[in-house]
């Protein structure tokens, strides 16, 4: 990947959002929040690339749920989202699933997300399909919260 | 017949995002520096969200929200900034009659909103406005294509806009000029940029003259390199030729008749209010003499050239909104109140 646009105002991975999923009284998973680092907000099919690693294992894709607007996408599901406009505001939830949960503690996660500038072609790009890239990754060490604790 | 004052909410955007403003916040810095028009990038700052209206759509409710809000602070709407997302298809670029929907979808919009334009990004091919321009009368909001570095109003690409206005004899197509064609050298922003960063006071009053004095780049780099100048420094020049692109300020006389809207562009107010890189004086005098009539919407860019690169500054941008206001109506003659 050569130049990508990025635009740095706030963290992608937030503050206190880890924490485990339950299903049935079972520990089922676990999920957080993260931020589009731009200036606009963009629709899920602007989304070129999205990939989860958590302590330096990256999670399979189809163990990955990215959920806004009250709703839960597939990450191949993500390229098709084009009626799906994610707010600048609203962080998304990212829900992994995994049995067991993640244990009581400090956890690395670590976001790739990849996107279009969907309105920037790329002035003397390969060809038409060229558009600006937009790094909108992020990564960062969050202590994992009690269930029913902390934020909803 | 006067020229107004307004702000594009853009300028507030990294307060926005940090939620230190929230859109009210935003409407009020603008108003309190003096401002009456809004301009709105709304896919930045949308009035609804989820499970109300989630955009492009908007309720009844949103549209009063709006107004209200318009109301309480005695702003108008201006120009709502309208991107044409041509790509927000993985495999493909979206095909014209595709382009001219999402036209008459952000025209529709700005209707509902009481906005009289939509500021249409500089890279929108001119036929997709051409097209759009039987929803535009429909919805009686006026479409501007952006006047941006490195276009300036000279380019093909602007005067083929100008061609079809004037051929079609509409007001409902014409340009909106960012005062960033005006701009020369090595912005506001990046010099005090480069300050903060350590470079040497002289080695930047040197650059800033040059640039002032139309020296050519590569002279201007080989005297900062003999000055000892940071890599940084000699990084930022090497690629500042890529949007620099002088216009005089005589060419907007020419196309002044399709100007609707201006956009105020600026990266750094000082504290004696001048905007030290961009040309404002001329070309608000010729619009001042040809009774030009509309508003100049500031728009602050100079907030994310310090992300990044390990600086610690944070720009105050309801400041820098304020002292441009105060230069905009010292140069309109206006009775200014600080």
């Amino acid at each position: 990947m050569s130049f990508a646009m990025r635009v740095n105002f706030v963290d992608v991975v937030c503050d206190n959002s880890l924490k485990n999923e339950y299903i049935n009284g079972q520990k089922a998973g676990y999920s957080f929040d993260i931020r589009l680092s731009y200036y606009r907000g963009h629709f899920l099919s602007d989304i070129d690339v999205f990939e989860v690693e958590v302590d330096g294992e990256t999670v399979k894709p189809e163990d990955v749920a990215f959920c806004i607007n009250g709703k839960e996408f597939a990450v191949y599901e993500l390229r098709e989202a084009y009626t799906e406009f994610w707010r600048l505001l609203d962080p998304a939830k990212i829900k992994v699933y995994h049995l067991g949960g993640l244990f009581q503690g400090r956890h690395h996660i670590k976001i790739k997300l990849m996107m279009r500038v969907p309105y920037l072609p790329l002035p003397g790009g390969v060809n038409e399909h060229t558009y600006m890239p937009l790094d909108a990754c992020g990564e960062k060490t969050l202590e994992i919260q009690e269930a029913g604790g902390g934020q909803r | 017949m006067s020229i107004k004052r307004g702000v594009s909410l853009y300028s507030y955007q990294q307060a926005y995002l940090t939620g230190k403003l929230d859109l009210e916040g935003c409407v009020k810095a603008a108003a309190d520096a003096g401002a009456d028009g809004i301009e709105l990038i709304y896919e930045q700052m949308p009035l609804e969200k989820y499970p109300d209206c989630i955009y492009p759509e908007i309720s009844e409710k949103g549209i009063r929200t709006w107004q209200q809000l318009m109301e309480k602070y005695h702003t108008n709407p201006t120009c709502m900034d309208s991107f044409i997302d041509s790509k927000i298809y993985k495999g493909r670029i979206s095909t014209f009659q595709e382009q001219v929907q999402m036209m008459e979808q952000d025209l529709k919009l700005a209707s509902k909103l009481g906005f009289s334009c939509i500021r249409v990004l500089a890279l929108v091919p001119p036929e997709v406005m051409e097209a759009s321009l039987p929803a535009a009368e429909y919805y009686n909001v006026r479409m501007g294509l952006e006047v941006h570095p490195r276009l300036d109003l000279k380019d093909r690409w602007v005067q083929n806009i100008v061609e079809i206005a004037r051929k079609h004899n509409t007001k409902y197509l014409g340009l909106i000029p960012d005062f960033g064609i005006f701009a020369k050298g090595l912005s506001g922003a990046q010099l005090n940029y480069l300050k903060i960063m350590g470079e040497k006071k002289e080695v930047l009053e040197e650059i800033y003259h040059s640039f002032m004095s139309d020296m050519p780049l590569e002279e201007i780099m080989a005297h900062a390199k003999e000055k000892g100048a940071l890599e940084r420094t000699m990084n930022m020049l090497k690629s500042s030729n890529f949007m620099s692109h002088y216009c005089e300020p005589e060419a907007l006389e020419e196309v002044l008749d399709v100007v609707m809207h201006i956009h105020g562009k600026f990266h750094y107010m000082t504290e004696d209010y001048k905007e030290p890189t961009i040309n404002y004086k001329e070309p608000v005098e010729l619009l001042k003499r040809h009774n030009w009539d509309g508003y100049i919407s500031s728009e602050f860019e100079g907030q994310r050239i310090y992300h990044d690169q390990e600086c610690p500054f944070v720009a105050d941008e309801v400041e820098q909104v304020r002292r441009h206001h105060v230069m905009l109506a010292r140069l309109l003659g206006e009775q200014v109140i600080q």
